[in-house]
């Protein structure tokens, strides 16, 4: 079945190109993506060399040079095998599998969370609330991007929507789980960043010595569970 | 071979080729600047094109061979001496033990690429040497380097072994050839090609004509992570017809963005695997290693090309570099 899932293609640059899904964020063109970059990356082209999957696109990278030797797929330039390529390609949309939800630990501690009293009163509740609706949702990896392995979920509750601050921090510290706009997202490394910071995870979100370095991938189902500080300082050592 | 660190300037790293495979992690490719340079400077010595090279910046960098060593150095930011011997850059070079190479800077560029043979040996991390600084991996240790640091070469391919068996002795000694690399690439080009960005329709008609027709000067907000261009003063800022918003996607080197201040920003080598920011064009992969020679101040300009002919560009450019390869090689054989 090739006629199921939409989408768009335009060429990037000279070697990768972008297939646009939606002009809207949600599970069901996560779920399209995540099909089709596992089709193309169990069968793809000559050339091919990786993909990155974001929140509505999916671009893929490729050696133009080897791309214009191969007289399999029809085309003057890259971008037109490639399109030939996805045409052709097979491909079932299969609905995420059942995963268990990854339960990531996260202390909600005044000393780990520095906003969480100001997304308190932004949303009218109580801090206990704020973790409490925070940590209740379900959530689903749409992408990584900014920096690696930072997943940005979606599925945050709307009563905590709250914009990035005005002036960014120059450090949050790796593990910091924030909020920003309705997304929300963990901090894998030591960085500057804007997002309303309301907890921190003991758990290693990316680890460059392992090949598969990002705990997390698009597709996974996400839950918070929250922890005391006790066992927050037990976990991280 | 050897070498230590004397005077390290202002940013010197290891890189090669680039990390990839794991942008869908998030992890920028890294990998060198200019690509042109460091690829024709492992040729010289026989490796494969995306071996590990030491990366110059602005040049004031001071070496020593600790032991015999085969090198070439290529780029525009700097004139080499060995002690007080001008040595041209762009050919393979013998250094005996206790040389002092200096690289002093030269106001053409700001990258200078040496490669040894058998490249510089890295620790690598997902499979490759280039050093990553914002999360200290790859390279030596994650970092720059430092006064006093020490850098081995890696393994010998056959042709580098055939080079090393040919440039040997007590003194500095060259091939009689080199590179002639104007004939294959244009570092003096300040029209740097562009194609379409894919929110280039989003920008009205003044912006897009002042990205193609107006001056840019690369600002003091510039590392390996992208420059920040000054477009000319009391010039307007781009403004797009919309208000469309982009939806994270993926940006690689070469993108330019357009901040919500509506200023350019033009990616390069480290650069994010994702960004919000409308794309509103794409440098051509053959003006990249232009880009990667410029140096804040320098003025540049645009010039808008199709993706077809930035392609056939780019696939002649390859080409080239294949034959460039051949080349050397023949020359290598007739040395037998």
């Amino acid at each position: 079945m090739t006629d199921q899932i939409r989408y768009t293609i335009k060429p990037l640059s000279e070697n990768s190109l972008v297939l646009y899904f939606s002009d809207h964020i949600n599970a069901e063109t996560t779920n399209q993506i995540t099909s089709l970059n596992t089709a193309i990356r169990s069968a793809p082209f000559r050339g091919f060399i990786e993909s990155v999957p974001a929140y509505v696109s999916l671009t893929l990278f490729y050696d133009p040079f080897v791309l214009s030797r191969d007289k399999s797929l029809p085309g003057n330039y890259a971008f037109e095998k490639v399109t030939a390529y996805l045409q052709k390609l097979e491909y079932n949309v299969i609905a995420l599998p059942d995963q268990k939800e990854l339960l990531i630990p996260v202390c909600y501690d005044r000393k780990y969370a520095p906003d969480i009293e100001e997304v308190a009163l932004h949303a009218n509740i109580s801090i206990k609330e704020v973790i409490y609706l925070h940590s209740k949702a379900d959530y689903l990896v749409c992408m990584l991007g900014f920096m690696p392995g930072f997943p940005y979920l979606a599925g945050l509750p709307e009563k905590l929507n709250m914009k990035r601050k005005a002036n960014p921090r120059k450090i949050v510290v790796a593990g910091s789980v924030a909020i920003a706009g309705a997304q929300t997202g963990i901090y894998p490394l030591n960085s500057p960043g804007g997002w309303q910071i309301i907890g921190r995870t003991p758990l290693c979100l990316f680890d460059a010595t392992n090949n598969h370095p990002a705990l997390l991938s698009i597709g996974t189902k996400v839950k918070f569970t929250p922890i005391t500080s006790g066992d927050f300082e037990v976990l991280i050592n | 071979m050897e070498i230590e660190i004397i005077r390290p300037g202002i940013l010197s790293t290891l890189q090669d080729g680039g990390r990839f495979g794991f942008r869908d992690s998030g992890m920028p490719t890294a990998g060198v600047m200019d690509s042109f340079a460091a690829e024709v400077a492992n040729m010289l010595v026989g490796n494969e094109e995306n071996a590990t090279v030491l990366e110059l910046t602005y040049a004031d960098v001071e070496i020593i061979s600790i032991t015999d060593l085969v090198i070439a150095c290529t780029g525009s930011g700097s004139q080499l001496f060995a002690d007080c011997l001008p040595l041209s850059l762009w050919q393979a070079v013998f250094i005996p033990a206790g040389i002092r190479l200096k690289f002093k800077p030269d106001k053409a560029g700001c990258r200078t690429y040496v490669a040894i043979t058998g490249g510089w040996k890295s620790k690598p991390l997902l499979g490759s040497g280039s050093t990553y600084l914002p999360m200290k991996i790859g390279g030596l240790n994650g970092s720059s380097l430092q006064k006093g640091d020490r850098l081995q070469n890696d393994i010998l391919s056959h042709t580098a072994k055939l080079i090393r068996s040919k440039l040997n002795g007590n003194s500095i000694k060259t091939f009689n050839w080199g590179v002639y690399y104007h004939s294959l690439f244009d570092y003096s080009q300040r029209k740097i090609q562009l194609i379409r960005g894919h929110e280039f329709d989003w920008f009205d008609t003044d912006s897009q004509h002042r990205l193609l027709q107006g001056n840019f000067q690369i600002s003091n907000r510039y590392d390996r992570m992208g420059y920040h261009l000054d477009s000319e003063p009391g010039s307007e800022p781009m403004k797009q017809h919309n208000q469309q918003e982009l939806i994270s996607t993926a940006v690689i080197m070469g993108t330019i963005q357009v901040t919500g201040e509506g200023k350019l920003i033009l990616l390069m080598a480290d650069c994010q695997t994702t960004g919000g920011y409308p794309r509103i064009a794409q440098v051509a992969a053959v003006s990249l290693p232009v880009c990667a020679q410029l140096k804040p101040g320098d003025h540049i300009q645009f010039k808008l090309i199709s993706i077809e002919e930035a392609e056939q560009q780019l696939i002649g450019y390859i080409k080239e570099l294949k034959l460039l390869k051949k080349w050397i090689a023949l020359k290598l054989k007739e040395l037998k």
